[in-house]
């Protein structure tokens, strides 16, 4: 289902009253309509059509130390690369990321919402940047 | 003067901070449940140290969240008294009642041990009843008491005479041997811009009786309640 949001699956099966297909395949016949649902619902004036207004939403969220925030965890990794043999090492910074999935989301404001998430809880403005990435759709 | 002393999920000197505040001192003090809504009529407000959601996500951030927080804001916008202690001190700064953060320590070690604390300013109900330059010992207990500002920020600190404590030597100079977790400018405890919010990594209520070795912590108390009392 490679670029078909859940939403759209729904939906479509919602207006045709076509059962997803099981997973593991009832037989022959159940594998042809499953490809074909897939063939009608990634045809390009389809997926126009069903594009939808609300989305469920996949993104990771990086949050890292702003520059001149001392790291001494980034420090000490680096130098245990270096005691490692790794010698061209210069510097370390650690942070980390979150994977966010959501529900129905408005599409329009999907991205600010998860900058909210950031400022709000996510990332300390005081010491920390982020950055936002939007997986999926 | 009544006293509450918040409880969060992995508060752990709450009842330290419940028998510094009703046992050696005689006041009224009740627990305050993080998800309530109510300081239950507190005049002061004690956020005492602990590992407040098992530091999640930062020391600090999830407890700054908590339903009672928005209370303890309210409180502290009016002018009301609030402590945080430790954990408590992550958790003023996380909700930003004071300035700041606090980082993992300069070692990167969790340090549990007595350090020396100087007396910055008289200017406050937290510390109007000791001297300026008096040194206290009292103990820290960290893994992340390592302050950190902006520059714009710690100068605002200091012409403000907002800095209330800072880690020295035992003879109360500044010297980076003594400053244990690493601080900005040694910055062991600091006060709101009304100076009715104190936030400081050690713990006064643990050198607080002749049997636990040092009584210094005392004096915050003390000038807390002179500044209500008297």
């Amino acid at each position: 289902m490679a670029g078909v949001s859940r939403s759209a699956v729904t939906l479509a099966a919602g207006l045709h009253g076509v059962p997803t297909p099981a997973p593991g395949g009832a037989g022959a016949s159940s594998a042809g309509e499953g490809a074909l649902i897939h063939y009608f619902l990634t045809a390009a004036p389809v997926r126009r059509f069903l594009r939808p207004k609300e989305i469920w939403m996949k993104a990771r969220v990086h949050v890292f130390l702003k520059d001149g925030v001392l790291d001494p965890q980034g420090k000490a990794v680096a130098s245990a690369l270096k005691t490692l043999g790794f010698e061209e090492v210069d510097s370390v910074r650690q942070g980390k990321f979150f994977d966010i999935e959501t529900g129905p989301l408005p599409a329009r404001e999907a991205e600010e919402r998860v900058k909210e998430y950031c400022k709000k809880l996510l990332a300390n403005p005081i010491i920390e940047n982020f950055r936002v990435e939007i997986v999926e759709p | 003067m009544k006293v509450g002393v918040v409880v969060f999920p992995g508060s752990n000197c709450d009842h330290d901070a419940l028998e510094w505040s009703s046992r050696l001192l005689g006041l009224p003090t009740e627990e305050i449940w993080y998800q309530d809504r109510d300081l239950r009529g507190a005049d002061l407000v004690i956020l005492p140290g602990g590992f407040s959601y098992g530091d999640y996500l930062r020391c600090g951030a999830m407890a700054a969240r908590a339903p009672i927080m928005d209370e303890v804001v309210a409180h502290a916008r009016r002018g009301g008294l609030v402590i945080g202690i430790c954990n408590g001190f992550q958790v003023l700064c996380e909700v930003g009642l004071l300035p700041g953060a606090l980082l993992r320590n300069r070692s990167l070690t969790f340090l549990c041990q007595d350090v020396y604390l100087r007396v910055e300013t008289t200017g406050s109900p937290w510390t109007s009843a000791m001297r300026r330059g008096e040194v206290l010992r009292v103990p820290i207990a960290h893994g992340d008491g390592n302050y950190f500002c902006d520059p714009e920020t710690l100068h605002r600190l200091l012409g403000e005479d907002r800095v209330a404590l800072r880690y020295v030597s035992p003879e109360g100079t500044l010297d980076p041997e003594w400053n244990v977790n690493g601080s900005l400018d040694a910055i062991a405890g600091i006060l709101s811009e009304k100076k009715n919010v104190l936030g400081m990594m050690p713990h006064p209520e643990r050198a607080s009786e002749d049997m636990v070795g040092s009584t210094d912590g005392l004096g915050i108390f003390k000038s807390v309640m002179g500044a209500l009392c008297g």
